[in-house]
């Protein structure tokens, strides 16, 4: 049959269909096969080992468990370990209950391996049967599956679509670790766009969810992961919860006005979400860094965003703990604003006609790319058509029915627009934000 | 044209403003000035008083009693200031013992000089006086606003005699004081014309002076009361620089002509000064004491525009400080009151730099090379009124701020000035980057300072960055050379010696060697007519309003 079968799929058929009918040969022989010289036939041997054992064979059960261990932990040919875990999760779903205890060993065996192959096979097995694995197994995958790299593009599209389904509400230290390492892999890290569905999962979670696993990435310090925090706040959205109990989930007070700065650093352009996670910070803060921290917000959010003490005026109650920062602040913000009121635009600092037309055709063409770029990026440019319409506030077309008659139908235009605030010291002092910014970027966490 | 001059002359509110206009246009009516008003009280009532020929050739003295705007109840009968007060004292006082001897055989006018007009309440009560008290040698006259804009146009400016574009650039440079860089535009072709067309004598010379200064008189009144003096500035310095150009081989004579020049340049350069200071007072003080009052103010969105802006009036606070020094120094050892005042002034206009500064950080962030002009007439001020401390920490702020945009490529100062080259600023790669900074003389600026305030390790910093990342640049700096005194008046910008190559030493010492050694071997500086006149900081002007390098002698080299 070697000879014969260059392909280990008719192998793999054979074996699995002798498996149907004669349980206890077919497994003896898949041991044996499991042996032989030839990768493909192992591997094919492999494949069918655990879906053809014999559950009431304790012997051969034995066997079987023995052989599938053999083959995670020792070094194998490419394909062998891979086969081998696939095969062992297979035993496990027909009898979950009971052949745990024997499994697991094998799985974590498995995940202590660092191939790309082996990976690949555990975020299929994890996305397959995440429901009869065990903790220690889970732990054991999850850990493996943190080493995953850029370059293991199946790797990657299934632990997205894992970590979419998983609960990342209440396995949250464990989903947060796993992003940790797959952002900051040595080699070829991913950035967030690579878990797109990941992502989506968390703009759909409650703000608290949301506002914990972004101060867990700030609070590590790491650019990467930072970015990534960022890249999980959504535009233009105050969402409530996402102002977090930080006293429950940092380790220390010293960290409340490090991650103050590690907002106002990476989330300064998401305003909304920003307003919120500093309120957090405003609430959890010690006596000793409020001064500080205030100044921080000041400085670096409210003269950026001067509407944002909205926010924090109608969000704190009476008895908030961030209810006499937010007064202080705002008396202070209106201070500001008043002196700013009085003094004016100045007619005299106008730019030059010629410095304002340049600046509107710059403006022009700027917004003119922004918007190609938009279409270009919009999924409604692939499926529909496009027709531009110069006049007129309705559109009629007349559409052919499924019953051969012309149906006029009428659509009134509506507008689109999109806009989004600009924090003011990017026009004011541009570079002095700039190097602010960056300084609260490179900020090491508090030892 | 008539009424535009009426429209000016009405606006002329204050004191200092139409008596300072009045002896000019009686000189240039062939009039000859005996006494102009001095500060203070008036000289028993008369303003200016002049002799000269009236209508029917006979020789009169003529005694003004000048009365800015329009003349109502209250102006002419109460109180002391009082018009009336002022013709009573003149009759009483001025006339039985103040003309001078020559002249006491004349017939007298007695002027009442109005920048706008008579109101009806008043009209019976002057005729009534001025028919009591008319005799065979004194009458009255009354030159209200209507009549003097004739005389404007047909003594002072000649209006006939004037360059056939006069009168459009005029009248544009008027109208359009909302855009100020058009309405300059035509300012300077205005008096581009009234230069070009002067002839090498001193009474021509002295007449295009004085018409460059009621044109400018005539803009600053115009814009002041719309509510935008910035044209009135920019064309201040112009015709400060092109007057200069005008009396400046004629201010060592001792001829009446060119005394008349001197005092005329020395009229033009007040006013100067007094639209400086209306710039700074109204515009610039009450903004600079609020945290980004000066930059929330320049309505753009575009932060170049706001750069410029600043680095712009930067430049204009440091110049007007150093005209105070200039009157400060000027003034006599006794006058200590005066001396007092003005130390004030001094202390408030380095107060105004530093809360400039202090308030918009973006003053510590130049998108330019060439606000290196700004950044170092705003020092000198400092340096020169002793707030060597404060120019330590702003020019290390600057140095920090200009290697790090520079690092990150963010807005850091490039060689352009044209705005669309700055609006595309910087392009992201390292060939524009090295293109952008080809040259600078911000960078030998930043270590010169940072050297005479002793600074070593901004001035060490300065020396690795100019000789690692921006090893690429020409520093250079610009000294006076034999073609300066020609040149640097009338905005010509090749002149000068440029001396480059150099590296920036990390010994603040070695640094001011250096800059000294260049300026001790070159002689044209002590050449330059400001500094020969004493007006020195007409050089911190032409170098601002040019765009060209300050003379670094002006440095506090030893």
């Amino acid at each position: 049959m070697r000879d014969s079968t260059p392909d280990d799929g008719v192998l793999r058929a054979v074996l699995t269909a002798g498996g149907e009918t004669d349980p206890d040969e077919f497994t003896s022989r898949a041991v044996t096969l499991s042996l032989d010289p030839s990768p493909t036939t192992r591997r094919a041997a492999l494949f069918a080992l655990g879906r053809i054992v014999p559950l009431d064979d304790d012997s051969l059960l034995a066997r079987t468990l023995e052989r599938l261990q053999q083959a995670v932990t020792t070094p194998a040919p490419e394909g062998e370990t891979p086969a081998a875990v696939e095969t062992t999760l297979a035993l496990l779903e027909r009898a979950p209950d009971r052949l745990a205890s024997d499994v697991e060993p094998i799985i974590v065996s498995a995940s202590d391996n660092l191939s790309p192959s082996i990976r690949s096979a555990l975020a299929l097995g994890l996305l397959r049967h995440r429901a009869i694995l065990s903790t220690n197994m889970i732990d054991a995958i999850f850990s493996a599956l943190g080493h995953a790299d850029l370059t293991e593009l199946e790797t990657v599209s299934n632990i997205d679509l894992v970590l979419y389904d998983w609960d990342v509400d209440a396995d949250r230290d464990r989903v947060c670790t796993l992003i940790q390492s797959l952002l900051t892999h040595r080699d070829n890290p991913l950035s967030l766009s690579n878990l797109d569905n990941f992502r989506h999962r968390l703009a759909e979670a409650e703000g608290q969810l949301l506002g914990w696993y972004v101060f867990s990435l700030l609070s590590s310090g790491d650019d990467r992961l930072c970015e990534a925090a960022a890249a999980l706040l959504p535009y233009k959205e105050a969402r409530p919860g996402i102002d977090i109990d930080l006293s429950a989930t940092t380790p220390d007070p010293s960290w409340i006005p490090y991650l103050a700065r590690k907002v106002l650093a990476y989330c300064l352009l998401k305003k909304e979400c920003a307003a919120g996670l500093l309120l957090s910070c405003l609430r959890a803060v010690t006596k000793e860094c409020r001064d500080q921290l205030e100044s921080d917000i000041l400085h670096s959010f409210l003269f950026n965003y001067v509407d944002a003490i909205q926010f924090f005026k109608t969000t704190v109650d009476a008895g908030d703990p961030a209810k006499r920062s937010v007064n202080r602040l705002a008396r202070r913000l209106e201070s500001y604003e008043r002196d700013l009121d009085r003094i004016g635009i100045c007619p005299s600092f106008t730019p030059s006609e010629r410095e304002r037309r340049l600046q509107a055709y710059r403006q022009h063409d700027f917004m003119l790319d922004v918007h190609k770029k938009a279409e270009q990026k919009s999924i409604f440019s692939l499926v529909v058509h496009k027709s531009i319409l110069l006049y007129g506030s309705a559109s009629v077309a007349n559409i052919q029915g499924a019953d051969g008659n012309t149906h006029r139908q009428e659509m009134r235009f509506a507008e689109h627009r999109h806009s989004f605030d600009f924090p003011r010291l990017y026009v004011i002092d541009p570079v002095g934000l700039h190097f602010r910014i960056n300084r609260f970027k490179g900020e090491r966490p508090p030892s | 044209m008539k009424l535009i001059f009426r429209e000016y002359l009405s606006s002329l509110r204050e004191r200092g403003e139409l008596d300072v206009i009045m002896p000019d246009l009686l000189s240039e009516l062939g009039m000859n000035v005996l006494s102009r008003p001095g500060i203070g009280t008036r000289q028993y009532g008369v303003d200016v008083a002049a002799v000269g020929d009236d209508d029917a050739g006979t020789r009169t003295v003529y005694l003004l009693s000048i009365k800015p705007g329009n003349l109502g109840r209250s102006d002419w009968s109460s109180g002391p200031q009082s018009l009336r007060e002022s013709l009573d004292e003149i009759r009483d006082v001025y006339i039985r013992n103040h003309i001078p001897k020559p002249y006491r055989s004349c017939p007298v006018v007695v002027v009442l000089c109005l920048g706008g007009d008579v109101s009806e309440g008043v009209q019976q009560a002057i005729v009534g006086y001025t028919d009591n008290h008319t005799t065979d040698r004194v009458r009255f006259e009354t030159w209200n606003g209507d009549q003097l804009a004739s005389m404007l146009l047909t003594g002072l400016l000649r209006e006939r005699a004037l360059p056939d574009t006069w009168h459009s650039d005029f009248r544009k440079c008027l109208a359009m004081v909302d855009e100020p860089l058009v309405s300059f535009e035509h300012f300077c072709r205005l008096v581009g014309s009234v230069a070009k067309q002067c002839k090498p004598s001193r009474p021509a010379r002295l007449t295009a002076v004085r018409r460059i200064y009621v044109a400018l008189w005539t803009l600053y009144a115009w814009s002041r009361d719309g509510g935008n003096i910035e044209s009135a500035y920019l064309c201040s310095e112009r015709a400060a620089l092109v007057c200069w150009v005008l009396v400046k081989d004629h201010l060592s004579a001792e001829s009446k002509p060119a005394r008349d020049l001197k005092s005329s340049m020395g009229r033009l350069l007040d006013l100067h000064q007094a639209i400086g200071s209306d710039y700074i007072a109204n515009i610039v003080a009450p903004r600079a004491c609020v945290l980004h009052g000066l930059a929330s103010s320049v309505p753009s969105r575009e932060s170049l525009d706001v750069n410029l802006r600043l680095f712009d009036v930067l430049g204009r606070i440091g110049l007007h400080g150093l005209w105070q020094l200039l009157s400060y120094q000027r003034l006599e050892e006794h006058q200590t009151d005066e001396k007092d005042l003005l130390r004030q002034e001094l202390s408030k206009t380095a107060a105004l730099i530093v809360d400039a500064i202090t308030h918009n950080p973006i003053l510590c962030t130049p998108v330019k090379d060439s606000q290196a002009i700004d950044i170092d007439i705003a020092c000198h001020f400092l340096q020169r009124v002793q707030c060597d401390d404060f120019i330590q920490k702003w020019i290390a702020n600057i140095a920090r701020t200009t290697t790090f945009a520079f690092r990150t490529n963010g807005p850091y100062p490039c060689m352009y000035d044209d705005y669309r080259d700055l609006l595309d600023h910087p392009e992201h790669t390292n060939e524009y980057r090295r293109d952008a900074t080809a040259a600078s003389i911000l960078l030998p600026t930043l270590a010169a300072w940072a050297a005479f305030t002793h600074d070593a390790d901004t001035m060490s910093h300065l020396s690795e960055f100019a000789a690692g990342d921006y090893r690429h640049s020409t520093l250079q700096l610009l000294y006076p050379g034999s073609d300066t005194e020609e040149h640097l008046y009338e905005g010509e910008t090749l002149h000068g010696l440029n001396v480059n190559g150099f590296r920036i030493p990390s010994c603040c010492d070695d640094m001011v060697s250096f800059i000294g050694a260049e300026a001790d071997a070159t002689s044209a500086f002590d050449s330059l007519s400001p500094r020969s006149h004493g007006v020195w900081p007409l050089l911190f002007l032409a170098s601002r309003h040019h765009r060209v390098p300050v003379p670094p002698q002006f440095w506090p080299l030893r």
